[in-house]
């Protein structure tokens, strides 16, 4: 690694780094993400490296492993440049046929290709993919193209351009004005203006200011700002160097969740590299600016994605919130002016710098613009992480990137903004996603979670999921928030036990919006959404759990029985050997019963009988 | 020297108050009485318990929301309402969460009445600590003990001493038993489960002056 000491260091590295790249002629990117390692993509890696080193190919071919180019589902993922060709749920054993197929020969490994759901036909690369074709990957993109453990890779790929552009071109207010005039939105739910924190934050008295990345995703389902830090940390960390020239902060944090250690160890990996080539640490390409960042890691509380809470969690303090009268970006950190940024946010900082206000402005709609990562999740056929320009239909992502429903259920409603957000049902699929429609539905865009349900799930228990999901996570210094959420999963628990009384649903309403109005910090303001925007949406369900002591989706056990059909069943005899508790009876090749007190409605019947006997009701 | 004050608005009235005081403070001053439970003068204000929040517009127009006035600073045009409907359904939902799980203790009893409740209807469970933290910062902010803190997260939440043994730093002044709020006895008033008394407030002289808004209770039975 060289130490930079100007502009023209960093073009003649760059440049010593693309020429270097022109001697490989292939170019084999495996994914190495949370969901692909969990698939195994450190065999398919080792089983390349032995591949090549065999045949002697490891001068023309480029091993790398990335970050995640957000199909998940279908790992481990393994893209081959300069063809194009994309490769689904690699194993190792397929590994000998790409390297003697495709690379010595040029041509595609057909079952490893996706193949389209609706007429069969095997799709090459990955941008002819439905999953893909409509999404629009400005920070996912390069993903799959960066080996985040090495600078170069980034550079590679133009990175660090931004920050000299910055430094040298720019004055700190002109930056601000950049990106004022992109109108970026923070990407942590709230949408708050960037630039505006940021001249909050640059015109707060004070000599010491700090800049933190909040990488304390804890959303359900949700794994974006993961995906970022991992795949493509030089970025965040390009824009928290712009972010701190423009505020005048001089040292930074990027505070990660325990839960990510990938995260945590690409990020450290890229602070010493960059801290080495003196992209970090004192006078910074030669231009005076001094800027280092340090680590931080949580214990894994979710309210410490709170900033107050995070904050005091940095100070060694027990992550709990404060009272917010006063913002952080006067008094935050150590008690200094403190910017705080989603990852999202800071990824999205270099790119506009780049490609300036004007390109990034002309994204999305009148009042946000850009693009937007979600992490779909839940009952449709392709999950993962999904990158789209504000204004998309919700209709558009979930059935024509996700694919649709999964098996003939009807997709009922969709789940936005994790914990803090609503249920949006089907009927306003229309809803362009953006901010402030997401925020009309009774919402919110929220950091970015997309969970679809379909027929097969009881809203009552999903708003039973996440209230129970926040009491637990709930720090419980205000009253509203503790005994509230406590009272509230309290009602649900007895709504779905069949113990509901018609009092219930005034109650709860009528707890959901004091907790709302009264607690300290966002957790207990925004929790009682999922609860609100069900009732709202989801009246009916609740009634029927209440008035008929039934649950609808079948989901809720004590309201639910299970028997088997008279007509249908074949007398197999396969679920009488499934039962845990041997609740089923029949004579072979007779029809069966099932002994309702003995039923511990595990539901394991109905999934092996073939011939669809066995019905919920 | 002359201090500076600012002008806010509670409950229709104009009022110049000291730059820097929170509302909690100013109204107390002007004699408006606002119902606390965590907070205590010459300690640290805490904003947990919730019951002194007040509904709060920045610049009198329409748009506006709610804070607990013992943390919220006054600000010059700032219009305040103690006893607005949305407050007074916020304060009497925050007293039945609070009797309702600790209704032994003498202070949410008070406040329950206080805020005309007679009936609550979640479960009534008997916890003595009400986590108010009183105890926490008279140890830490007056006595410098640091000997007493919270463990634990959400309903796991409890007041306690470093690995649940008394540390050296305590020297027993018993600072944190003499504000604490759940050792007073509470009203032994005859009660069905569920059910509060409630006798205090009927009695249809109740002075509204009490500052402290922990207007005793005039239950025959209360051994107070």
């Amino acid at each position: 690694m060289r130490k930079i000491k100007s502009v023209s260091d960093l073009e003649k590295w760059r440049e010593a780094i693309l020429e270097k790249e022109k001697g490989h002629e292939f170019i084999i990117s495996v994914c190495g993400g949370t969901g692909c390692q969990a698939y195994g993509c450190q065999k398919v890696k080792a089983a390349f490296q032995k591949e090549l080193k065999r045949e002697g190919m490891k001068e023309k071919v480029a091993l790398k492993i990335t970050g995640c180019p957000g199909f998940c589902e279908r790992g481990p993922l393994v893209t081959i440049y300069p063809q194009n060709f994309f490769y689904q749920r690699v194993k190792a054993e397929d590994v000998p046929l790409i390297i003697s197929e495709t690379i010595q020969h040029g041509r595609k490994v057909e079952h490893l290709l996706f193949e389209d759901p609706m007429d069969h036909h095997k799709i090459t690369s990955s941008q002819e993919i439905p999953f893909y074709r409509t999404q629009m990957r400005l920070l996912l993109s390069h993903n799959d193209l960066v080996d985040p453990t090495r600078t170069e890779d980034y550079l590679a790929i133009g990175g660090y351009g931004s920050l000299a552009k910055v430094l040298f071109q720019m004055r700190p207010i002109e930056v601000i004005e950049e990106i004022k005039a992109s109108g970026l939105r923070g990407r942590g739910g709230a949408g708050y203006p960037t630039a505006k924190k940021w001249e909050s934050c640059r015109k707060a008295p004070g000599e010491t200011k700090y800049v933190i990345c909040n990488c304390d995703e804890g959303d359900p389902g949700a794994f974006m700002d993961r995906s970022l830090l991992e795949g493509n940390p030089h970025s965040i960390l390009e824009g928290m160097l712009i972010g701190a020239y423009a505020i005048g902060a001089n040292e930074g944090f990027i505070y990660v969740r325990q839960e990510y250690p990938l995260a945590h160890k690409n990020a450290g990996i890229a602070i010493k590299q960059a801290r080495k080539a003196g992209l970090l640490g004192k006078n910074i390409l030669g231009s005076g600016f001094d800027f280092d960042v340090e680590m931080a890691k949580g214990g894994g509380a979710f309210v410490c994605g709170e900033s107050t809470a995070l904050i005091a969690s940095i100070e060694g303090k027990v992550g709990e919130p404060r009272s917010k009268q006063t913002h952080t970006v006067e008094q935050g950190l150590w008690g200094k002016p403190t910017n705080l940024n989603n990852v999202e946010t800071w990824a999205n900082v270099p790119l506009i710098i780049r490609k300036g206000s004007k390109w990034f402005s002309s994204i999305g709609t009148d009042k946000s613009k850009g693009t937007k990562i979600f992490s779909l999740v839940g009952k449709v056929k392709n999950t993962g992480l999904v990158e789209v320009p504000m204004g998309i239909t919700l209709k558009e992502i979930i059935f024509n990137i996700g694919g649709g429903q999964q098996d003939g259920k009807r997709i009922k409603a969709v789940q936005t903004g994790g914990p803090s957000g609503g249920c949006i049902p089907a009927s306003l699929f229309d809803v362009p996603v953006d901010f402030d429609s997401l925020t009309q539905v009774g919402s919110i865009m929220g950091s970015g979670g997309m969970i679809v349900m379909d027929e097969g799930t009881c809203m009552v228990d999903v708003a039973k999921y996440f209230v129970h999901f926040l009491q637990e996570e709930s720090c419980g210094k205000c009253l509203p928030c503790r005994e509230g959420l406590k009272r509230m999963g309290e009602i649900l628990d007895r709504i779905t036990e069949g113990k509901g009384d018609e009092e219930s649903l005034s109650l709860l309403e009528e707890l959901a919006e004091v907790v709302a109005d009264t607690s300290l910090c966002g957790l207990g303001k925004t929790a009682p959404n999922p609860v609100l925007s069900a009732l709202r949406y989801f009246r009916p369900e609740f009634e029927a759990h209440i008035l008929q002591k039934r649950c609808p989706a079948a989901v809720c056990t004590p309201l639910i029985q299970y028997s088997i059909s008279e007509t249908d069943c074949t007398g197999c005899g396969a679920c009488a050997k499934v039962c845990p508790t041997q609740a089923i009876k029949g004579e072979k090749k007779q029809s069966h019963l099932i002994l309702v007190e003995i039923c511990s409605k595990c539901g394991s019947c109905k999934d092996i009988c073939k011939s669809n006997a066995v019905m919920v009701q | 020297m002359e201090r500076k004050t600012v002008n806010i608005t509670i409950d229709g009235r104009s009022l110049d108050v000291e730059e820097g005081n929170t509302i909690l403070l100013a109204a107390r001053e002007f004699g408006v009485h606002i119902p606390t439970l965590c907070y205590m003068d010459h300690l640290s204000p805490y904003g947990g318990c919730r019951i002194c929040v007040v509904e709060i517009s920045n610049n009198g127009g329409g748009k506006t929301f709610i804070d607990t006035s013992c943390t919220h600073e006054v600000r010059e045009g700032m219009v305040i309402q103690t006893n607005s409907p949305r407050i007074i359904r916020a304060r009497k939902m925050l007293a039945e969460l609070l009797v309702s799980s600790a209704p032994n203790v003498k202070i949410t009893q008070d406040i329950a009445a206080r805020m005309g409740l007679l009936k609550v209807r979640f479960p009534m469970e008997d916890n003595r600590c009400i986590l108010c933290g009183l105890c926490i910062r008279m140890c830490y902010e007056q006595m410098d003990g640091k000997a007493l803190g919270f463990v634990g997260r959400g309903m796991g939440r409890k007041v306690s001493m470093p690995f649940e043994v008394r540390p050296e730093t305590c020297r027993l002044c018993r600072g944190c038993d003499y504000v604490c709020p759940g050792v007073i006895i509470p009203c032994q008033g005859v009660k069905e489960p569920g059910e509060l008394c409630g006798r205090c407030v009927r009695i249809e002289e109740m002075p509204n002056c009490c500052p402290m808004g922990t207007f005793g209770c005039f239950c025959e039975q209360n051994p107070l």
